[in-house]
């Protein structure tokens, strides 16, 4: 198995430049590249304070000694790493749309490989890790339904991108996922708080809040990746049917005409809205993704417009 | 309303397999999908919303059995009973001569107005009835025979057209009594009443309903057209414009030669009058085309344009000229008075040889100067530039036909020809001696100096051959040979619808008529002496031409022209006035009750119904196009 299937040179070329911001969460274990709000021993100048007995006399200003017979000691920036959180949903909903599933008298367009929501979530976990091994951050990734290895354990610097992409490359999506249990579990198993992107495309009947209140809890800067495929938005069947639900089988007969189908899309809508809004109101951050979006663009320009990398 | 066939409602029991097949119909094809998470709650919202969501769902059934109705209603043949002007057996009888083209009523012609009227009767026609339709042209057109067949009806009378010729009522009504009448009970006649007086019916016993069409007797026309060619003279066109309404008219006439503007006028005629106009044409021509038009500051109507077009063709070649030479002999005069299309003028030369004749006899005279044509001398006494005249010869025994298969002597037998004498003729190297007798050959014939000359060198008084049968029959072949006869003889132009007798020469196989207004070329075999062209139908110049397998060997043209007084006269003729002796004319309008069927409405219904529901299922089962975008490069690295 490639890796280069998830993540080409063309991307990995882009994504050397980039780098993870976590607004508000600090307290890096060890030194990393970026700036901490803890006082350190960079080189980095940031303020004055008077000397006060035990501290180092390395660290004394003694220019300023010299011109004001004070001593004052100079307080330098720390640098420190980033503990980054990679969690996907790989319950057989996002497994879609994949053409097993396919309707053929339904879909007049062929079903493009590309369009899947799990392997698109791969695919971006892929690129926000390799950026995080990149600047010697911390990273992990976890697949949220443990079916088989579904936790590449964290790791940092560029080395690990290859095991990284490889482990990606090798889950699988089945089952189902209770979002509030999943995430609920990780957090209280995970160690440092950090950066934690959850990809999922919200098909969780049991909801998700508890989840991210528990993530929040613990410290998290949580950013919810939203994944739907164009057929989630806009579902390319009608006439009678019965449509079964591939995680739950539960079952519902529509006669889908043009009206129900307004309806639907309607409803899908107020639901994005009604996650946002919530997002909004604790903090988490909300990027909704279509997989018909180029993953460049979400890279470079969604994920700089959240203000998560620069 | 009323239904005539009510058994139609038992195919609502079709209701009963389209409600099973559409139960039966309905397995709803599963389809996975992610989640029907959303779906639920639509689902929810869709139905406390909108609580016909069920009916919505049964809307195609609802309109396959709103269809099914629809057509048991069609097949029942709902009726509505209407007043209607005849019922029963009806022989209808359409009048499609010349005068219904007349354009008085809206501008409609009335042939269509007769045709509308004609279909309102087939409309009521009630179930069972019978009708038979005959257009009434120059030869009565059965259009249909007692036909109950609404449809049938009217498609016979959708083709019905116009003729341009006049009616043969008479023709038509005997026609109508043949094909309908022992059953017919009522006769009805649809025109603007142009009936010759007289018509009888008697012993028929119909009942006869006149419906008259048109409203206005306001038409002018050419009535006649001709030319006239006179010797020394240039030729003259003759025409002659007829004002046949109450008004005076004031109209345009312009003259076409050879298809060349040739002139135009204003005239202005009377009410109820004519006027003769005589001009002088072009020495040289074959056509004329005269066109009657309204001038522009015209306030007095037309309505008839059939007559307002007129043809002529030159008269030059209608007839041959000979010019006899002599001082008087029965024997010749009587035989070319026989022969037709033959303009014989006698004179005794003493006074000169006139000119611009076809064909000069000379009997017992030889001019000092020979005129300029063909030239027949009989008994030549004196030598001319062609010949040399000897002495008399009495022998004549033995008579025989020197070339018995020659056109000049064909059907000539001379085996009991007896003769008295005759002068020998010398220097006659360009000429065939066609007859002989033991003493030398006594008829000559032969082509020289570019003219067609023939000799017969001894006076017929002394001879028996005027009293032999093959005398005229020599003298028609040897007149044939001189001047070929025109192949019609038609002195004036054609009417409309005739039939004209053509007489090919002998040498054509195949006569070709090139139609006026580019109608297709019509081509004869020559299969006897006299051919019969009768598709006169259009007015205008028909080119005859005679063809010896691919090569013409002569055309001439012809008119033909309507020229009817009695189809000019556009006048209808109110029911008052109207009469066909032996027959009861129904004087009420619209006194029977027929049946107004309408069951097309309700097929038509039923269409539009399937369309909506044959709209109805494609957008149900219409899934939108998801529009694949293919990744592209972001350039906002």
């Amino acid at each position: 198995m490639t890796t280069e299937f998830l993540l080409d040179d063309g991307i990995r070329k882009k994504l050397d430049s980039l780098m993870l911001i976590a607004n508000k969460v600090r307290g890096g274990a060890i030194k990393g590249e970026r700036r901490s709000n803890k006082r350190g021993t960079s080189i980095e100048f940031a303020d004055y304070r008077n000397y006060t007995q035990g501290d180092d006399l390395r660290r004394l200003d003694w220019n300023v000694y010299a011109r004001t017979n004070r001593p004052y000691i100079k307080v330098l920036e720390d640098e420190e790493d980033l503990a980054v959180h990679l969690l996907i949903d790989n319950s057989a909903s996002m497994d879609f749309p994949n053409p097993k599933y396919a309707d053929d008298q339904a879909s007049p367009a062929p079903i493009a490989h590309n369009l899947n929501k799990f392997l698109y979530a791969k695919r971006l976990a892929s690129a926000l890790g390799y950026i995080a091994l990149n600047t010697n951050d911390r990273m992990s990734m976890t697949a949220l339904n443990p079916i088989g290895d579904s936790f590449f354990a964290p790791a940092r610097g560029r080395v690990q991108s290859v095991r990284l992409l490889r482990f990606a490359q090798s889950l699988t999506a089945d089952g189902t996922t209770d979002l509030n249990v999943a995430l609920r579990t990780y957090a209280l198993r995970a160690g440092r708080a950090g950066l934690c992107f959850v990809f999922t495309d919200m098909f969780s009947p049991s909801g998700y809040l508890d989840g991210f209140n528990v993530l929040l809890g613990k410290g998290h800067e949580v950013v919810l990746v939203h994944i739907l495929s164009p057929e989630d938005l806009m579902p390319p069947m009608a006439g009678d049917l019965r449509l079964v639900d591939v995680e739950t089988g539960i079952t519902e007969e529509v006669s889908l005409d043009a009206t129900l189908r307004m309806a639907y899309i309607r409803r899908v809508e107020a639901w994005r809205d009604e996650i946002r809004a919530q997002c909004a109101k604790r903090g988490v951050h909300y990027l909704f993704i279509s997989t018909d979006m180029p993953l460049e663009r979400v890279l470079l320009y969604d994920l700089r417009k959240l203000n998560i990398v620069k | 309303m009323n239904f005539l066939t009510p058994l139609g409602f038992l195919g609502a029991l079709m209701a009963i397999p389209i409600i099973l097949l559409y139960m039966l119909r309905l397995r709803r094809r599963e389809v996975t999908i992610s989640s029907t998470f959303l779906w639920k709650q639509v689902l929810q919202d869709a139905e406390a919303n909108t609580p016909w969501q069920k009916l919505r769902r049964n809307i195609l059934l609802l309109l396959q059995l709103l269809i099914l109705l629809l057509l048991i209603f069609a097949l029942a043949r709902p009726y509505l009973t209407v007043p209607t002007v005849s019922t029963g057996q009806i022989t209808l009888l359409i009048d499609a001569s010349a005068s219904m083209t007349a354009t008085d009523i809206n501008g409609i012609s009335r042939f269509e107005i007769a045709k509308r009227l004609a279909g309102n009767i087939i409309n009521t026609l009630p179930e069972g009835d019978t009708m038979t339709i005959i257009r009434v042209a120059q030869i009565p057109d059965v259009l249909i025979a007692t036909s109950a067949d609404h449809n049938l009806l009217r498609n016979a009378l959708q083709d019905a057209q116009p003729s341009f010729a006049e009616a043969d009522w008479d023709a038509s009504l005997s026609l109508a009594a043949v094909k309908g009448m022992a059953i017919t009970q009522t006769l009805v006649i649809i025109g603007d009443g142009g009936l010759p007086e007289n018509i009888s019916l008697e012993g028929l016993g119909a009942t006869v309903r006149y419906l008259p069409v048109g409203d206005s007797s306001e038409n002018v026309g050419i009535s006649a057209l001709a030319t006239r060619r006179l010797v020394n003279t240039a030729p003259e066109l003759f025409a002659q414009i007829t004002n046949y309404g109450t008004v005076e008219a004031r109209m345009v006439l312009t003259v076409w030669v050879d298809d060349e503007r040739f002139t135009s006028r204003t005239v202005q005629i009377p009410p109820q009058s004519n006027l003769p106009i005589i001009a002088a044409l072009p020495d040289e021509f074959v056509t004329v085309y005269a066109t009657l038009s309204q001038s522009v500051n015209a306030i007095t109507a037309d309505y008839l344009a059939v007559d307002n077009n007129a043809y002529a063709v030159s008269g030059a070649s209608a007839s041959r000229r000979v010019l006899l030479v002599t001082t008087g002999n029965l024997y010749i005069e009587q035989v070319l008075r026989s022969l037709p299309n033959v303009e014989t003028v006698r004179t005794d030369g003493a006074s000169g040889i006139p000119s611009d004749y076809d064909v000069y006899i000379f009997d017992n005279i030889v001019p000092e100067v020979l005129p300029q044509g063909d030239l027949f001398f009989i008994n030549p006494s004196i030598n001319t530039r062609y010949f040399s005249v000897g002495a008399y010869n009495d022998q004549t025994r033995q008579p025989n036909v020197l070339l018995p298969n020659d056109p000049r002597l064909r059907f000539v037998e001379m085996s009991q020809f007896n003769l008295l004498r005759f002068r020998e003729i010398t220097n006659v190297s360009w000429a065939t001696p066609l007859l002989a007798v033991d003493g030398g050959a006594v008829l000559y014939a032969g082509e020289t100096d570019g003219r067609q000359i023939a000799i017969l060198p001894f006076d017929l008084r002394e001879s028996d051959l005027p009293l032999q049968i093959s005398y005229p029959i020599l003298m028609a072949n040897l007149l044939e040979w001189f001047t070929p006869r025109a192949a019609l003889t038609l002195i004036d132009s054609a009417q409309v619808g005739d039939v004209i007798p053509i007489t090919p020469p002998l040498s054509a196989d195949t006569i070709r008529i090139t139609p006026p207004n580019n109608a297709p070329q019509i081509s004869l075999p020559v299969t006897s002496g006299t051919v019969v062209f009768a598709d006169t139908a259009s007015t205008g110049i028909y080119r005859l031409e005679l063809l010896e397998g691919n090569d013409v060997i002569g055309e001439q043209p012809f008119a033909v022209n309507l020229f009817s007084r009695q189809e000019s006269i556009i006048a209808p003729i109110p029911l008052e006035n109207f009469q066909l002796l032996g027959t009861t004319l129904l004087t009420e309008e619209q006194e029977e009750i027929g049946q107004q069927e309408f069951w097309g409405l309700f097929a038509l219904l039923a269409v539009l119904v399937l369309l909506i529901e044959w709209f109805t299922y494609h957008q149900r089962m219409k899934a939108p196009r998801i529009p694949i975008k293919q990744p592209k490069k972001a350039k906002l690295a």
